[in-house]
């Protein structure tokens, strides 16, 4: 037993040494890859000797390269997280952190500001963007939060969580309806989701939400160890079983609603990277697969990013595009993976 | 054997022959009892080519949809017999048209050929064409639906005699289909494939042909062409411009191509399109990277903003939507202009916008013209 724990826990520290180095390999990488060619020296020189400021290289380093990549590393890591907490809530490893129909009602609001608030006053602040986005996705939320509350099934709660989603979406397709071609057009692009709006202003209320969230969802970690073993076992540990659904949703969206809002509804990163950390530490733990998580959550989406900006250069693929090209695959394997162990 | 393999081949032999003289049957355009006058002369369209015949008959080929003819027939004239099944006989007058074209009513307004129009396929609030809202809003001319969805009961009983489509239509086939079925002629106007501006402009003589007031549509392509003409004539400015637009969310920034005939009209002004390297062979926009935009835009004299989605009214809601817009040149200098709204929709006004951004590009001081506003 000892001799268990102790190889657990130097498989931990292995991987999550690996992830660091990995996470530190994309940094490095997209500061140094983009359109205009900057020799690595000259990249090293802007970052840590602040030289050249002002100038052309410095601002692409500063204003473009780096609050981007800082982005897509923490909104990554967050969508991951978001998806191991719901896909532990509804025991469903497909369970991800839009199944519940958080990106749905953030593009149903957004759909709204689009074609009929920028339609009227020709102009927003990008705030209202991010705001809009979040509204949408916390109104999902709450309805989720309010259904929990009277059902106790949790394959009723999800599909109640999909039937959200298409009303959603249906009226989503109503304001469509009305909208310009350029209206549609954007709001496809948005819905798709892209990293390439990142700014530092927003890295920071980026990091506030979902750091404060990180930490919610590690001191949630005991009771939802207990709730893996059971309800009845949660129970008679004393886990206000209610309560701790609710603070589970409430993460969850939050971290989910946080993406949506900053860089829109970005695909398989919450579904895929949950399980692809739990092959790597080979436990499910959740003390020790939320940092997991996070990390690999966070390089998958720097990665990605990196490919969707410099594949076909200057042209930029949407995010989804890429995270579902590489995402999916690694369902799929799990799905059969899955079934093969049953059999 | 040998006899089964001679009888084999010249069976295939046979059907081969048979299926070519089909298809040369198909792109043989029979109109015959007519005798040519003149071929259109075209200067810089080559979207579309123009036939004259004696008696008034007039044909035209799309290039678009190259295998069919459109035959326009005088009134009070019968088209001739044992036409090809590809000829399209329009009957004139031509007073029932529908357009789903913006840019090319723009160009039926300025002959004055509104009245031949029944209908259009962008409801009242997406124009900006004060001839074309005032008609509207008298219904006199109707919003017959999205060419996506065009209401084809409205136009079934209207009668309409025309549909005047853009390529966009092509990405809808079904609509072809229901159009062919219930026999309402349709073409597809390949206008936005010109590079050159007056390319645009000179589809015109097209419409002008159609409606049967070519005289004026001659007159007008030459007076737009003069106009081009003397701007082009000024000495060049050396400035360089940028021409972008911003998606809602700021996330995608779109350039004009550099083969695109927005990048030809900063040419023709007397000016240098900055990114003219991007796609140089095409028309349209691509979304590129903020990296690439930055750097490709950032020493322009000129920032030319066009106003599809966001209508800034100062710098400062400009620099507040993207921090980045900041470091730009044009930006610093406060050499910024936004579009005006029909900029776009207006292919008409395509002469007078040459010849606004000639005005501005000479004289940093002007702040507005009709195409182009200053942002302070």
């Amino acid at each position: 037993m000892n001799k268990a724990r102790v190889t657990s826990a130097i498989r931990f520290q292995v991987v999550i040494l690996g992830l660091l180095a990995l996470f530190a390999l994309g940094i490095v990488l997209n500061a140094n890859t983009g359109t205009v060619n900057i020799p690595a020296l000259k990249v090293f020189d802007i970052i840590f000797n602040g030289a050249d400021a002002g100038s052309m290289e410095s601002n692409i380093i500063w204003k473009i390269r780096l609050p981007r990549l800082l982005t897509a590393a923490v909104l990554g890591g967050a969508l991951s997280v978001s998806g191991f907490l719901l896909q532990t809530f509804f025991r469903n490893p497909i369970a991800g952190p839009f199944v519940l129909g958080i990106s749905s009602g953030a593009k149903m609001i957004v759909g709204f500001v689009i074609i009929f608030v920028v339609g009227a006053y020709g102009t927003i602040p990008p705030y209202l963007m991010v705001l809009a986005a979040f509204i949408g996705s916390m109104l999902i939320m709450g309805l989720v939060l309010f259904f929990s509350r009277h059902t106790k099934s949790m394959p009723m709660l999800l599909v109640i969580g999909i039937m959200v989603g298409y009303i959603c979406s249906a009226i989503t397709n109503f304001f469509i309806t009305f909208a310009k071609d350029q209206d549609i057009a954007n709001l496809t692009s948005w819905s798709m989701g892209s990293f390439s709006g990142a700014a530092w202003g927003n890295l920071g209320i980026i990091c506030a939400i979902v750091g404060l969230s990180l930490l919610l969802s590690l001191f949630l970690s005991k009771p939802m160890d207990a709730y893996r073993l059971g309800e009845g076992y949660a129970k008679s540990m004393g886990i206000n079983i209610r309560l701790f659904r609710a603070a589970l949703i409430v993460v969850s969206s939050v971290l989910s609603a946080c993406v949506t809002a900053f860089a829109g509804p970005i695909s398989f990163v919450g579904i895929a990277v949950p399980q692809i950390a739990k092959l790597l530490i080979k436990s499910g733990k959740p003390l020790v697969v939320i940092p997991a998580c996070f990390l690999c959550g966070a390089v998958f989406c720097m990665f990605c990013d990196l490919i969707a900006r410099t594949a076909f250069a200057p042209t930029e693929l949407a995010i989804g595009t890429v995270t579902s090209l590489f995402g999916a695959p690694v369902v799929i394997a799990m799905m059969i993976s899955r079934k093969r162990q049953r059999t | 054997m040998q006899t089964i393999r001679r009888t084999l081949l010249f069976l295939l032999v046979f059907l081969l022959a048979f299926s070519f003289s089909s298809i040369a049957e198909q792109n043989t355009t029979s109109l015959e009892g007519l005798v040519v006058q003149s071929e259109e002369k075209l200067v810089y369209a080559t979207g579309f080519s123009i036939t004259h015949y004696q008696s008034g008959f007039a044909s035209f080929t799309l290039d678009a949809h190259p295998n069919q003819v459109f035959l326009l027939v005088p009134e009070g004239q019968l088209p001739p017999e044992g036409l090809s099944e590809n000829v399209v006989v329009l009957r004139q007058p031509m007073g029932h048209i529908t357009f789903n074209s913006t840019g090319m009513v723009s160009l039926v307004d300025a002959i004055g050929g509104l009245d031949h129009i029944a209908s259009v396929g962008t409801d009242l609030k997406g124009w900006y064409l004060d001839n074309v809202i005032t008609k509207m809003k008298a219904g006199e001319i109707s919003f017959s639906g999205n060419y996506k969805a065009p209401d084809f009961e409205t136009l079934t009983k209207a009668g309409v005699q025309l549909v005047i489509d853009t390529v966009r239509l092509a990405e809808n086939p079904e609509v072809i289909a229901k159009y062919d079925e219930l026999g309402i002629p349709w073409m597809i106007e390949s206008s936005s494939k010109e590079g050159h501006p007056l390319g645009r402009v000179e589809w015109v003589k097209l419409f002008g042909t159609l409606i049967g007031m070519k005289e004026e549509s001659d007159r007008y392509f030459s007076q737009q062409a003069e106009k081009v003409a003397q701007v082009k004539s000024a000495d060049a400015t050396g400035k360089t411009v940028a021409m972008v637009y911003m998606s809602s969310d700021g996330s995608k920034v779109f350039c004009r191509n550099g083969g695109d005939y927005m990048a030809s009209m900063i040419n023709l002004a007397g000016g240098e399109y900055i990114m003219k390297d991007l796609e140089p062979g095409k028309t349209g926009t691509t979304s590129v990277t903020m990296e690439a935009f930055y750097a490709a835009c950032k020493d322009a004299d000129y920032l030319f903003y066009v106003n599809h989605v966001q209508k800034f009214k100062t710098l400062e809601d400009m620099v507040a939507f993207n921090p980045l817009f900041a470091d730009l040149k044009a930006v610093k200098e406060g050499q910024v202009y936004i579009t005006s709204p029909d900029f776009s929709q207006s292919t008409a006004a395509i002469a007078g916008i040459i010849a606004d951004m000639h005005a501005v590009l000479s004289n940093a001081s002007i702040e507005s013209t009709h195409a182009l506003n200053k942002l302070q």
